[in-house]
């Protein structure tokens, strides 16, 4: 009785311990930009692994194991990214390059705070007229959570004309009109 | 030596109650925005004062691109780059009340208490959270003592110049430009979003929640459908990192809303515009007002007061996003909680006083 009480209380100080933690914990936050131009779309992923997942994160990048992340392994894993990513404009699979990528240290990353940004673009050339946009974020869906979200075209030659997303934010259909 | 008559000792009376006239008038008038800016720089002058040269170093730093960026909802410890300026920790008593002088300087008196509520907020979550579970050489630290002070250019009343206090959940990036002050973009966030301290029940962000959820439930059905997005909202989109960026805005427009829900939405508004002082916040107001027509209100999660919902208002010169934040283990399924909030506040066109510093 003394003792499952005992278990009793360490659980809740666990639950309570966890619970007090402000940041995450589980999952691997994916936050995408899209813009479009009339010529190109651009996207910017910001890629932010809670503590409990940043440990598998770092190894996926970190392939030779040396604790930290080389250029060539940083650049991989950009590109492994986007590959997993998959945009189509009228209905034309496209397909991006990445332009360049920022990564954290692992004591960032450690502390679940630590961001992989990448910066890539899709080349299009589109006509005068209504367009659609299928985007599709496939990258770690066992823990991802994603936001996906279209910045306001900077040129008056777009308008985006309807936005629409799955429940959890790893697609996103975009009509646009280019004039 | 000649008397002076009394009817010259009657004149000059009179010129001397006529030169000091603007003097009587300045006294008597409620504080105004030039009255913040004397009221900052003096406070400014003052805080400065009490530093040696070191920390003055520390404290007051150059303004530019690189320098006015460094906030961050995040902790010391895990915030992307060091903030600016000193911790209050690391100030006497007698710098640190310089030092909050200082910001008060600018803000309303129900700014101030918002700004003061969440630095306590934040020393009651340190006392919850004891055991987080970081590593060792990357460990947040919460508590009042670590929020940062910070004076960015110098001290002016024609040259721009900023002042910043930032810690966790609080990012409060004032920008002066003469007589003006812009509080765009700033952070406010609670976690716990209710305490208590000396014996009052205190919510930072009380008003804004309820706000909210009296609007979203002000609207007749076709609004609130067309103002809820069908999507779950894990994070906030406008935070720091993201300066210049504007999405495409999504929600019901305020174009629909009648007399009443407009008054309510800026009323909500109204929570974040009125932390800087009366008169920068009335011109603020009435720039939104202007707008609000093009105005969007959008909204993610249950319309139950007490839910952890996501709300996003975008117009023109005004984006204002609460979003709830995840608290509970494991996170995914725990979903964001109400006890745990991030906000922000940009103006699109007018980030750290752009549009005057552009003039």
């Amino acid at each position: 009785m003394r003792q499952k009480t005992l278990f009793a209380i360490a659980g809740v100080l666990l639950i309570l311990a966890r619970s007090a933690s402000a940041h995450r914990l589980d999952e691997y936050l994916q936050a995408t930009r899209l813009s479009l131009s009339p010529n190109e779309v651009g996207i910017e992923i910001d890629l932010t692994p809670g503590v409990d997942v940043a440990p598998l994160i770092f190894s996926l990048i970190n392939t030779d194991h040396d604790g930290r992340i080389s250029p060539s392994e940083a650049e991989r894993y950009a590109n492994q990214v986007m590959r997993e990513t998959a945009l189509d404009i009228d209905g034309h699979r496209s397909q991006f390059i990445v332009l360049k990528y920022e990564f954290p240290s692992f004591q960032e990353m450690s502390a679940g705070e630590g961001t992989i940004r990448i910066y890539a673009r899709a080349i299009w050339q589109g006509s005068a007229g209504a367009h659609h946009l299928v985007y599709q974020n496939n990258h770690k869906t066992d823990f991802g959570v994603y936001l996906v979200n279209a910045l306001r075209p900077g040129t008056p030659a777009i308008e985006i004309t309807e936005q629409r997303r799955d429940p959890f934010q790893r697609g996103m259909n975009l009509a646009f009109v280019l004039r | 030596m000649n008397i002076p008559s009394h009817r010259s000792l009657l004149l000059l009376f009179v010129l001397v109650l006529l030169a000091a006239s603007p003097l009587l008038l300045s006294t008597q008038r409620k504080p105004d925005a030039t009255d913040a800016t004397v009221k900052a720089i003096a406070a400014a002058q003052a805080f400065l004062s009490t530093l040696n040269e070191h920390q003055r170093k520390v404290v007051n730093v150059e303004l530019n691109e690189d320098t006015r960026i460094r906030w961050s909802n995040l902790p010391t410890g895990i915030a992307p780059y060091p903030r600016n300026g000193m911790r209050l920790g690391d100030l006497t008593p007698a710098q640190q009340e310089a030092a909050l002088k200082l910001v008060a300087a600018p803000l309303s008196p129900q700014g101030y208490q918002k700004v003061i509520n969440i630095v306590n907020g934040d020393e009651v979550f340190k006392t919850m959270a004891p055991s987080l579970r970081f590593r060792e050489n990357t460990a947040p630290v919460f508590g009042r003592g670590e929020f940062y002070v910070a004076i960015l250019g110098k001290p002016s009343a024609t040259t721009p110049w900023m002042i910043q206090l930032g810690g966790h959940h609080l990012g409060i990036n004032i920008t002066l430009v003469g007589s003006q002050h812009v509080l765009t973009p700033s952070h406010t966030g609670a976690q716990p979003a209710t305490y208590s301290m000396n014996g009052q029940t205190i919510r930072p962000l009380g008003k804004e929640n309820d706000k909210a959820f009296a609007l979203i439930n002000a609207l007749s059905a076709a609004q609130r459908k067309q103002a809820m997005l069908d999507y779950y909202v894990a994070d906030g989109v406008l935070g720091p990192g993201h300066d210049g960026e504007v999405i495409q805005p999504e929600g019901v427009r305020a174009a629909s809303f009648t007399e009443r829900q407009q008054a309510m939405l800026l009323d909500l508004v109204q929570e974040w515009v009125s932390i800087i002082n009366e008169t920068d916040a009335k011109a603020k107001m009435a720039e939104v007002k202007r707008n609000l027509a093009d105005t969007f209100f959008a909204w993610s999660g249950p319309t139950t007061n007490g839910s952890a919902s996501y709300f996003r208002i975008q117009g023109p010169t005004v984006e204002i996003e609460y979003a709830p934040q995840c608290v509970a283990v494991p996170c995914g399924s725990g979903r964001p909680s109400p006890d745990h909030i991030h906000t922000f506040y940009r103006d699109p066109t007018n980030d750290y006083g752009a549009k005057l510093i552009a003039r």
